[in-house]
């Protein structure tokens, strides 16, 4: 359980004061009228062969957040380092081999995977697009990677339509694995499987970080499935990390009011503990392109006071690895 | 709850659809009844048709290429089955609501939200537009909305998915049904806001005494809202019981699969070291049109025997008012 921080001083992932935000146009002219704060500065960093989870209600930001390390949107401004080197900088050709080092596994397996090219080719692709291998040597790497995910070798030839819902996620994390990346990031990799499928996909996650030493930036909005695969992890609202902690610290001693709102709303699957009826969090999450001054919890928080109106909390460690942005605490 | 006689009960209703591939069993055979004020859960994944049975007791199965094909919905004396269409139509939003995964795609985005639920009131319950808009805006209260006057004149584009679900719920209880069937209620929603639809459905339903049918994936959700418990697997029941029953002493293999493969949040503040890796229900589901002779979960079963092979089980009681279709004995 406990990680090895020794290892190394450089953090594989190294994210400060990261914001990306959206222009909304408007009119003829297409002038920009506002934006969407989609991420308003996170910092955040990860050690090798960790797994962060990243929680949040929709529109929370969390998955442009993902997108922004990948840099699938381009970030506003902040930094965001990979193995100490500086991304937000490069350019296409330094990018493209940057990305070798991260890659992406998506929510929704049926779209992610083109329906016109066989699996074991959309594999392959990865490898010759990075210059990897061709031929019959990506076919034989390919035949291996679908080995290590569950795959049947003789399913390389089939299309995506051919599969099922959790193989499907087998082939994605398949691909994302060709490139032997460091640090995956999983945006809802599970939240569209059937729970008897979704425990095969966990473990297979679990199983490939012990084999290879990964690290995942796991964003769910599941927090049991969070639980269950994270070693540390943030909760973040309207585009802000509120919350960060190991996990059983987390669950144990939650400081902010917003995580202890999300633990107390996840319905637990035992009928002899039946929720407190005080625990319904009031209203709905404010929008991102106009978020609350002072503490942008302030609207749904049941303990607000005058001072999480006006200032924005500081984001501090209240104890060694826990830091939390709320005024109370 | 027990003594009453039930509002709604289905015996051995068959849903059936004709593919290429062959006939689709996508009901095959199955009862259950819910009383006044009771919620019966409806718990299965994807495929297991419990959509498709909510769907059959208001007949909204597109025929073709879907039939009912056998077996009865008594509501009121009447088999729904077997009533005509007029008849159904006033018993559809009336006396049995329905409300959806996707609040958005079952409101219509050109309708004001007081048009849509004023009229119902007017078809069905003969109000004047005026007694209709008051309802309505007194129906928006009840599932608090605030400022309901207002946004009587809103439309569903400009509410967030929360409100939409509650619009929705508004719209369903309008006319005060005995039934209101609930087909994963809260999937799309957050957490925050699925704990808030669920209390509200609660308490409207204390209130109105209404029978509810939650049909839903999330067993949290079952524990927290259900008296009884109906687990489909493939088309067909394969248990029953009351809420504590089921998930102290589940006596089907499929509904033990389902309740160990779940992360529990639960253990850790147990102490239970999670980060290990969770019971998998090996396979996956067959498809409906080629089902086995014997049990549909055989090939996934670790306590398969030949005889799961050739005979079907037969749904039988385990111990009192718990029911199961298994073969084997479930230790507790």
């Amino acid at each position: 359980m406990a990680l090895d921080q020794s290892k190394s001083n450089i953090p594989l992932l190294e994210v400060t004061n990261l914001k990306t935000h959206f222009p909304i146009r408007k009119g003829v002219f297409s002038r920009v009228s506002g934006h969407v704060y989609a991420v308003d500065g996170v910092t955040i960093s990860m050690q090798d062969g960790e797994t962060l989870g990243l929680v949040g209600e929709s529109g929370s930001g969390k998955s442009t957040l993902g997108k922004s390390i990948m840099r699938l949107v381009e970030p506003t401004s902040g930094e965001i380092k990979i193995s100490g080197t500086e991304i937000t900088g490069l350019n296409k050709q330094d990018m493209f081999v940057h990305r070798r080092q991260v890659q992406m596994v998506f929510q929704d397996p049926y779209s992610s995977l083109n329906p016109r090219i066989p699996v074991g080719k959309i594999v392959a692709e990865a490898l010759q697009i990075h210059g990897i291998a061709t031929g019959k040597e990506a076919e034989d790497m390919v035949k291996d990677i679908f080995q290590r995910v569950g795959l049947r070798p003789s399913q390389m030839r089939n299309y995506a339509n051919e599969f099922s819902g959790g193989q499907r996620q087998r082939i994605g994390i398949a691909r994302a694995l060709a490139l032997n990346p460091k640090l995956i990031i999983a945006d809802e990799p599970v939240s569209a499987l059937d729970v008897s499928v979704q425990a095969q996909v966990i473990n297979l996650f679990m199983d490939l970080q012990k084999e290879y030493g990964l690290s995942y930036f796991f964003i769910a909005h599941d927090l049991a499935v969070v639980a269950q695969i994270c070693h540390r992890i943030a909760v973040m609202y309207l585009g802000k990390i509120v919350e960060i902690a190991d996990r059983d610290e987390l669950f144990k001693s939650p400081l902010h009011p917003y995580t202890r709102a999300l633990l107390a709303s996840i319905p637990i699957p035992n009928p002899e503990i039946r929720p407190a009826k005080d625990r319904v969090l009031q209203g709905d999450i404010p929008s991102p392109s106009n978020p609350p001054k002072g503490c942008r919890f302030h609207t749904r928080c049941p303990l607000v006071e005058e001072k999480c109106r006006i200032d924005t909390p500081e984001f501090k460690e209240v104890s060694p690895g826990h830091w939390a942005a709320c005024h109370l605490t | 709850m027990d003594a009453q006689a039930p509002v709604l009960e289905l015996k051995n209703l068959e849903t059936h659809f004709e593919t290429r591939d062959g006939t689709v069993r996508a009901v095959d055979g199955v009862s259950y009844s819910v009383g006044a004020g009771e919620t019966l859960a409806v718990v299965g994944e994807s495929g297991c048709g419990k959509s498709v049975l909510s769907l059959s007791i208001l007949r909204l199965i597109p025929n073709p290429p879907g039939k009912i094909v056998g077996g009865s919905v008594m509501f009121g004396g009447e088999d729904l089955t077997q009533v005509s269409e007029e008849r159904i139509r006033v018993i559809r939003g009336n006396k049995i609501s329905m409300i959806f995964q996707e609040p958005m795609t079952s409101l219509n985005p050109m309708m004001t939200i007081g048009k849509q639920i004023s009229e119902p009131l007017t078809q069905h319950m003969g109000l004047s537009k005026k007694q209709a808009t008051n309802r309505a805006q007194e129906m928006l209260d009840l599932v608090q909305i605030p400022d309901s006057k207002k946004w009587l004149g809103g439309y569903p584009h400009e509410m967030s998915g929360g409100m939409r679900q509650r619009v929705m719920i508004a719209i369903a209880l309008a006319c005060d049904p005995k039934v209101l069937i609930a087909d994963e209620p809260t999937t799309a929603l957050d957490v925050t806001i699925q704990a808030q639809i669920l209390l509200l459905i609660r308490n409207l339903q204390k209130k109105m005494g209404t029978a509810v049918i939650m049909v839903t994936h999330d067993l949290g959700v079952v524990a927290e809202v259900a008296d009884r418990v109906v687990v489909m697997y493939a088309g067909r029941k394969v248990e029953e019981a009351n809420v504590k029953d089921l998930f102290a002493n589940p006596q089907h293999p499929y509904t033990i699969g389902l309740m160990t493969a779940i992360p529990r949040l639960d253990k850790i503040t147990n102490g239970d070291d999670l980060n290990e890796r969770l019971t998998e229900i090996p396979g996956v589901v067959l498809p409906l049109y080629d089902l086995p002779v014997g049990c549909a979960f055989a090939d996934r079963c670790s306590f398969t025997t030949d005889k799961c092979r050739t005979d079907k089980p037969v749904f039988e009681e385990k111990s009192p008012s718990h029911w199961a279709a298994c073969w084997q004995e479930m230790s507790s």
